[in-house]
């Protein structure tokens, strides 16, 4: 499916979306969605940018209209070697360059697909939930998504099923601006863990690239889902994601969204418990290095008695780095029983970095318990002089200090090499 | 390990005002003196504590210039300090942070994991720890029995020259009084060239550990220095005779 080339000064057009539609093969109503989507992000507003220090780095400071909106030439064949078993699908600027899946996945009646292949392929199992979390309509850039969307991925565990093996992604953007979408349907007691890890190479076309993510999860009655997106994008990447989760009765998800790189970052992630018994839990990693400057946020929503939310974000900030967090647990009125509790701590490694932590509740039923805090801080003093005392020199201590900090979470990541790769990543910023 | 004339500051207040100290190879002194007398102090300004500023005065190990070193090089150089309240390094284990540490202050001497654990589980029985430790937080959530034990593991671990043990007694059960004095003792057995400070209120723990000297330190400086009989004394007495004897012999 070679795409021709863009034309430097089509940048992001109506006429570039229906090329892309052309191109992909596309029937009429699908290319009409997509000029609907333009439309309605040509109509809304940016959504805001919550950094108190932000200066100059904002998302309006990202200039849309000189984006290269997806990359001309499909990209196969340049996948990373990768010799696992694991079920693991690569894909760069959008196109599959890896698709391998593990045993199970057909054992277990399971369909893992490119999303485009999947529409192609199984159109009754996608459709009834592509946008049915995350809508078109939900901001501006999820418009943008649905307008450009590219690449990304389908998994669909059948009712009863339980995959034991995570299922890998690697999001790799390279020559173009990317937006793909992850639709990931659980069945009633069905189970799967999905480990995405996005990166990125080195920009041939110097011109500004934006990774726009949409990741949706449905999790029926009883099904348990766990999704992380390790994100480590070069400094020259900004990025926009959407994630967002629904769980049914007694249905269990984990959102982990970790955010290590990017220039300019804006993430919100939400699980919404929809069905009574429903738990959520929310594992996040950030850290803002060099210039970086990142807008995140995450909320679990009770909307279904006795549902219970748990969240805990770590983040740090080195360099000139950035970052504010927005932790929200929100309690509808017919969320009586919730239990829910928000923390997040956040270190700061230099005297210019900064981090704002808000916490947010909004309660609507007195009947519920929930728990917030927030804390920032430096590395406390008297711990690193216990290390240096012990023999281990000042740098080491802090790299000691810091993995230390992070450890809840990546070491609850369900793939060793997962949780390795992240290690690194994390000593590698310091 | 030599120490002539310390002064030391913190935060520009004078604390120490003049320490001379010589600790012995192979051999337990005590030091003791009321609470703020700045025993601590002389602890940390030892060890390279940033916090403590050392205005004149020389300390020496085995002839090197130890207040030349920056901290991790005098933990490397042989000496150790037990510290009165550790610090907890939340998200790194036991195990994993005596595996570093022992590199760090042994890198010629380096075991194979297997070696290592042996010798850990071996240290702990010692000290009647469980081994379920190793894979908690360092000191994160500890009792404070718990901390003080896990201090003695590491000294029994790194094998310094010369130890501070900075109050490792106070707040310690008697059998964990007894389990930290034998664990000394069978590292002294093992090391007979190690120089012990033994920092304490209570003579106690010297039952376990016969000083072969006492210094008593008061408002910063060593003010009255004698045999394992000293610590009785002061059991018996309380300071102010001491007090009393050194504002006579000042006036
Ligand atoms: N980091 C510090 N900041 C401020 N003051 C300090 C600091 N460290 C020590 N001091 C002061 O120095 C004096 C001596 O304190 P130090 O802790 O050395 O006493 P100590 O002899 O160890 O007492 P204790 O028996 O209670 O442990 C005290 O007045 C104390 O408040
Ligand atoms: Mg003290």
């Amino acid at each position: 499916m070679a795409l021709p080339k863009l034309a430097a000064d089509e940048g992001l057009t109506r006429a570039a979306v229906a090329a892309l539609s052309r191109q992909l093969g596309e029937n009429d109503l699908a290319c009409r969605a997509r000029v609907d989507a333009f439309e309605a992000f040509e109509r809304l507003p940016l959504p805001a940018w919550r950094l108190s220090r932000a200066g100059k780095r904002t998302l309006s400071a990202l200039d849309l209209s000189s984006i290269t909106p997806y990359a001309p030439q499909p990209a196969i064949g340049s996948a990373p070697e990768d010799d696992g078993a694991a079920t693991c699908i690569v894909t760069v600027d959008g196109e599959p360059a890896l698709v391998r899946l593990a045993g199970e996945i057909a054992q277990q009646g399971a369909y893992v697909a490119p999303l485009e292949q999947a529409l192609y392929e199984r159109p009754e199992l996608v459709r009834p939930h592509l946008g049915s979390v995350v809508g078109a309509d939900t901001n501006r850039f999820s418009a943008l998504n649905a307008a450009l969307r590219r690449g990304g991925l389908f998994v669909h565990v059948p009712k009863g099923a339980v995959l034991r093996e995570p299922i890998e992604l690697l999001t790799i953007v390279e020559g173009a601006s990317l937006f793909p979408h992850l639709l990931i349907v659980a069945e009633e007691h069905a189970a799967v863990d999905v480990i995405e890890r996005i990166a990125s190479r080195a920009n041939p076309t110097e011109r500004l690239r934006l990774l726009c993510p949409v990741s949706e999860i449905v999790a029926k009655a009883g099904a348990r889902v766990r999704y992380a997106a390790l994100q480590q994008l070069g400094d020259d990447v900004s990025e926009v994601a959407i994630r967002r989760a629904t769980a049914g009765r007694d249905a269990n998800v984990e959102l982990a969204p970790v955010v290590l790189g990017g220039d300019l970052v804006r993430s919100d992630a939400e699980i919404v418990l929809e069905g009574s018994g429903a738990s959520g839990r929310v594992r996040e990693v950030f850290f803002a290095s060099g210039r970086a400057a990142f807008d995140l946020s995450s909320s679990i929503t009770h909307a279904a008695p006795h549902s219970s939310g748990d969240a805990l974000v770590l983040g740090a900030a080195n360099g000139a780095g950035q970052a504010a967090f927005r932790g929200m647990i929100s309690i509808l009125e017919q969320g009586a029983g919730a239990e829910s509790n928000l923390k997040s701590r956040a270190l700061l490694l230099s005297p210019k970095a900064h981090v704002d932590a808000v916490p947010g509740l909004e309660i609507a039923n007195n009947d519920v318990k929930a728990y917030h805090g927030a804390t920032v801080g430096e590395i406390d003093e008297e711990t690193l002089f216990f290390c240096q005392a012990r023999g281990i020199a000042l740098d080491e201590a802090r790299r000691m200090i810091v993995t230390g900090f992070f450890s809840p979470v990546v070491d609850a990541i369900a793939s060793p090499l997962a949780q390795a790769w992240l290690h690194h990543a994390i000593e590698s910023k310091l | 390990m030599v120490v002539s004339g310390l002064r030391v500051a913190v935060q520009g207040l004078e604390i120490l005002k003049g320490i001379d100290l010589r600790v012995e190879s192979g051999r337990v002194h005590a030091l003791m003196g009321p609470n703020g007398s700045g025993k601590s102090t002389l602890s940390f300004a030892l060890t390279g504590h940033p916090k403590y500023t050392v205005t004149s005065g020389t300390a020496e190990l085995d002839g090197a210039d130890l207040l030349a070193l920056p901290a991790h090089e005098r933990a490397r150089a042989g000496l150790f300090l037990s510290f009165q309240y550790p610090a907890a390094i939340p998200g790194v284990s036991v195990a994993n942070f005596l595996r570093s540490a022992r590199t760090a202050l042994k890198p010629d001497q380096s075991l194979p994991p297997a070696k290592f654990k042996r010798l850990l589980t071996e240290k702990m029985e010692l000290l009647g720890m469980e081994p379920a430790m190793l894979s908690r937080y360092v000191n994160d959530g500890f009792s404070g029995g718990e901390k003080k034990r896990l201090e003695m593991l590491q000294m029994a671990v790194f094998e310094p020259r010369y130890a501070i043990l900075d109050e490792t007694d106070s707040g310690l059960d008697i059998d964990a009084l007894r389990a930290v004095g034998e664990s000394v003792n069978a590292l002294r057995a093992a090391n007979a060239e190690t120089g012990l400070l033994v920092i304490t209120h209570y003579p106690r723990i010297l039952q376990y550990l016969r000083p072969d000297r006492v210094h008593v330190m008061m408002e910063g400086r060593i003010v009255k220095e004698g045999g394992a009989d000293l610590a009785d004394l002061i059991e018996r007495d309380g300071y102010d005779p001491i007090r009393e004897e050194a504002v006579g012999g000042a006036a």
